[in-house]
C-alpha cells in the first residue's frame, strides 16, 4: 500500500467507530435506545439498564460488530435481543446477571461467577415466572379485545398480513393499536417486564 | 422471524420484537411526546442513558488494559526464559535455524559472526514471536 493511502474499509464498524456513532446519538436516539432496552428486559434479575449497558460493552469490546449499512440503534437493539434471549436460555447456567461494578482498580481480582450448576427447581421457577408474565400481559388487555387478540397473535408467532387479518384492523388502526399496546406495557413495566 | 415460538420466554420475545419495531418506526416527535406524557424530561432521560454508555466505555477500557497487561506479562516471561539460555547454545541454535533456511535468513547469516549475545537473543525473541521456534530456542515441528 502506498504511503498515506487509507486502509480499505471493512464491511463492519471498528469498536472505535461504533463508539463514535453511539456517542453522537441525539437525545431522542438515547431515549429510543432505553425504550428498546425496556422492551427486551425480560429476564428476572436484569433490568433494562443492565441489558443496554451489556450490549454497549459488547460493542465497545468488539465482541459484536455493527455492519456499516446498519443503523447503530437497530444494531444495538439486535444485540440486546440476543443477550436477552441468551440470558433467558442460560439462567440455569448463569443464574445471576447484573451490571459490572465499576469500583476498584485494574488489579482487582476478576469477578467470581456464581454457581453454574443446573438447578431443576430454578428451571421450574423460571418457567413458571415466564408463564405468569405471559398471562399477566394478556390479562392487561382484558378490556380491549383487539389488543388482546393482537398480543396473543404476536406471541403465537403471527406477523404481517396474517396478524393484521386476525385482528380485523386496517393498516393505520393496526399500527395505532400496536403503539397503544407498547405504551400500556411501558406504563405497567417501567424498568422492564417483571412477573 | 420465522417459526412458532417454543415456550413462554420465546413468546414474550416475539412481543418485544413487535414493540421494538414500533419504537424504531416512531418519529422523533412521537418519542418526545411519549416522554412528555410519561412526565420525563428529554435532556435528563438522554443524559441518564448516556451515563450508561460512559460506564460501559470505562469497563471496556478496563478490560483492554487487563488484556494488555497480560500480554506484557507473557512477553516478559518469554524474554526471561530466553535470557536464561546459554549464549553459546543460543548462537549455535541460531546458526542451525539459518542453515535450515538460508534464503529466509540471509541478512542474519551475513551478520551472524559479528552479532553480540544480546543481538542473538533479540533475533531468537523475534523468531519466538513469529512462532517459528519455541521458547527454548528449538525449531517448531
Amino acid at each position: 500500500m502506498a504511503p498515506g493511502q487509507n486502509a480499505p474499509a471493512t464491511s463492519e464498524l471498528t469498536p472505535a467507530e461504533a463508539a463514535a456513532a453511539i456517542r453522537t446519538l441525539t437525545d431522542v436516539g438515547w431515549v429510543r435506545l432505553r425504550k428498546i432496552a425496556r422492551a427486551f428486559a425480560l429476564s428476572r434479575p436484569a433490568d433494562a439498564d443492565d441489558l443496554l449497558q451489556r450490549a454497549m460493552m459488547r460493542t465497545l469490546e468488539g465482541k459484536r460488530r455493527c455492519p456499516r449499512d446498519v443503523d447503530i440503534i437497530k444494531f444495538l437493539a439486535d444485540v440486546m435481543r440476543s443477550i436477552a434471549s441468551d440470558w433467558a436460555k442460560a439462567r440455569r447456567r448463569r443464574p445471576d446477571h447484573r451490571a459490572v461494578p465499576l469500583e476498584g482498580g485494574p488489579d482487582d481480582p476478576p469477578i467470581d461467577p456464581p454457581e453454574d450448576r443446573p438447578d431443576q427447581e430454578e428451571q421450574l421457577i423460571e418457567a413458571e415466572e415466564a408463564a405468569r408474565l405471559r398471562q399477566r400481559v394478556i390479562d392487561l388487555f382484558a378490556d380491549d379485545v383487539e389488543a388482546q387478540v393482537m398480543v396473543e397473535g404476536i406471541m403465537e408467532g403471527m406477523e404481517g398480513e396474517a396478524l393484521r387479518a386476525t385482528t380485523g384492523l386496517d393498516k393505520t388502526a393496526f399500527a395505532s393499536k400496536r403503539r397503544q399496546i407498547r405504551r400500556q406495557l411501558d406504563k405497567t413495566y417501567p424498568a422492564g417486564w417483571k412477573p | 422471524m420465522n417459526g412458532k415460538p417454543k415456550n413462554d420466554v420465546e413468546q414474550l420475545l416475539r412481543l418485544a420484537d413487535a414493540l421494538v419495531e414500533d419504537i424504531m418506526n416512531a418519529s422523533d416527535e412521537e418519542i418526545m411526546n411519549e416522554l412528555k406524557d410519561e412526565g420525563d424530561d428529554l435532556a435528563q432521560s438522554a443524559a441518564a442513558t448516556r451515563a450508561l454508555f460512559d460506564k460501559a466505555a470505562i469497563v471496556a477500557a478496563k478490560g483492554k488494559l487487563l488484556d494488555a497487561k497480560a500480554a506484557v506479562a507473557a512477553n516478559r516471561q518469554r524474554s526471561v526464559a530466553i535470557l536464561k539460555l546459554d549464549p553459546t547454545k543460543v548462537r549455535e541454535r541460531l546458526r542451525r535455524i539459518i542453515a535450515n533456511d538460508p534464503e529466509e535468513f540471509t541478512m542474519a547469516a551475513r551478520k551472524g559472526d559479528v552479532l553480540s549475545d544480546e543481538d542473538v537473543r533479540g533475533i531468537i525473541e523475534d523468531l519466538v514471536e513469529l512462532g517459528l521456534i519455541d521458547d527454548d530456542g528449538s525449531a517448531k515441528k
